[in-house]
């Protein structure tokens, strides 16, 4: 499930004016300071949350690891420009079919379809800007609210999908 | 950041094998040392051999990949050859989406790769 099959054409971002949508059931809800020193803390926290409820394939972890991390530096030096009393509020959740994880930061909001895309000519010996392009083609849902201080990531859960087996074998 | 134990460098013949010790090539200082030894390297030598052995890596951010698009234009400059070597597949997808996957040279296996560009004439 974590190989090249499981990835997608990448999507337009959505981008909400509203909040995130309420959420079927909470599993991890909390505000970290705004210190990349804790950033590895924060995904393995995540992350051992999702596998430990079986919602995540452990073959998936290394995409899941890159997608918080880009998401948690984004909101730690971005956002809140590391100033560490500035709050990054992350919930981790499911609903029937999916995992989610949420991160909120006090920033200023970035538009993320302004940022350029990293596969074209100029963009790919560009050193920087791959961040997005990553988690949109693993994540099921990359949505941004709050004028981009928010995040949603959504996949679905591991423990209600069924990889499809190859009729070829 | 001096003394981080980001890469161990080995001489084969002509090619610079750099092991990547580092097993999350993510935090800016680690990805800044692993930049700042590789150019190094390349500041020293024309038409340079690049194998650089990932096999240890278990996850890397888009900012590595950023890092390595410098080390990749970097031996360009030289007139040299990059290989990327011992990719976990698990990674294999970061490449692919971001295109990269069309810029550089991959090889599973990094002796193998070695001898490769030690084939190699320019």
């Amino acid at each position: 499930m974590g190989g090249v099959s499981s990835l997608r054409p990448p999507r337009r971002v959505n981008v909400w004016s509203g909040r995130a949508p309420s959420t079927a059931e909470v599993l991890v809800a909390r505000s970290w300071p705004s210190d990349l020193a804790l950033k590895q803390q924060m995904i393995d926290e995540v992350s051992a949350c999702l596998v430990a409820g079986g919602y995540l394939e452990s073959d998936d972890e290394p995409m899941l690891c890159i997608c918080l991390d880009e998401a948690f530096a984004n909101a730690i030096r971005h956002g809140n420009r590391q100033v560490v009393e500035k709050p990054v509020g992350i919930s981790v959740g499911v609903d029937r079919e999916r995992w989610f994880v949420v991160v909120d930061d006090e920033g200023e909001g970035f538009d993320p379809n302004a940022v350029p895309d990293p596969t074209t000519e100029a963009g790919l010996m560009a050193e920087s800007g791959r961040g997005i392009r990553i988690m949109n083609a693993w994540l099921d849902q990359l949505a941004y609210y709050r004028d981009g201080r928010t995040i949603l990531m959504a996949r679905r859960r591991a423990d209600r999908y069924s990889a499809p087996t190859s009729s070829e074998g | 950041m001096a003394g981080m134990d980001v890469l161990r460098f080995e001489e084969r013949d002509g090619v610079l094998m750099a092991r990547v010790v580092a097993e999350r090539l993510v935090d800016l200082p680690v990805l800044d040392e692993f930049r700042d030894q590789l150019f190094a390297q390349a500041g020293s030598r024309p038409k340079m051999k690049l194998v650089l052995d990932v096999s240890a890596v278990t996850y890397l951010s888009s900012s590595a990949l950023g890092k390595l698009v410098a080390v990749f234009k970097k031996v360009k400059e030289t007139g040299g050859a990059m290989i990327v070597a011992g990719l976990k597949p698990a990674l294999l997808p970061v490449f692919k989406v971001t295109s990269l996957d069309k810029v550089f040279e991959f090889h599973a296996d990094p002796t193998a790769a070695v001898l490769e560009l030690q084939r190699k004439r320019f």
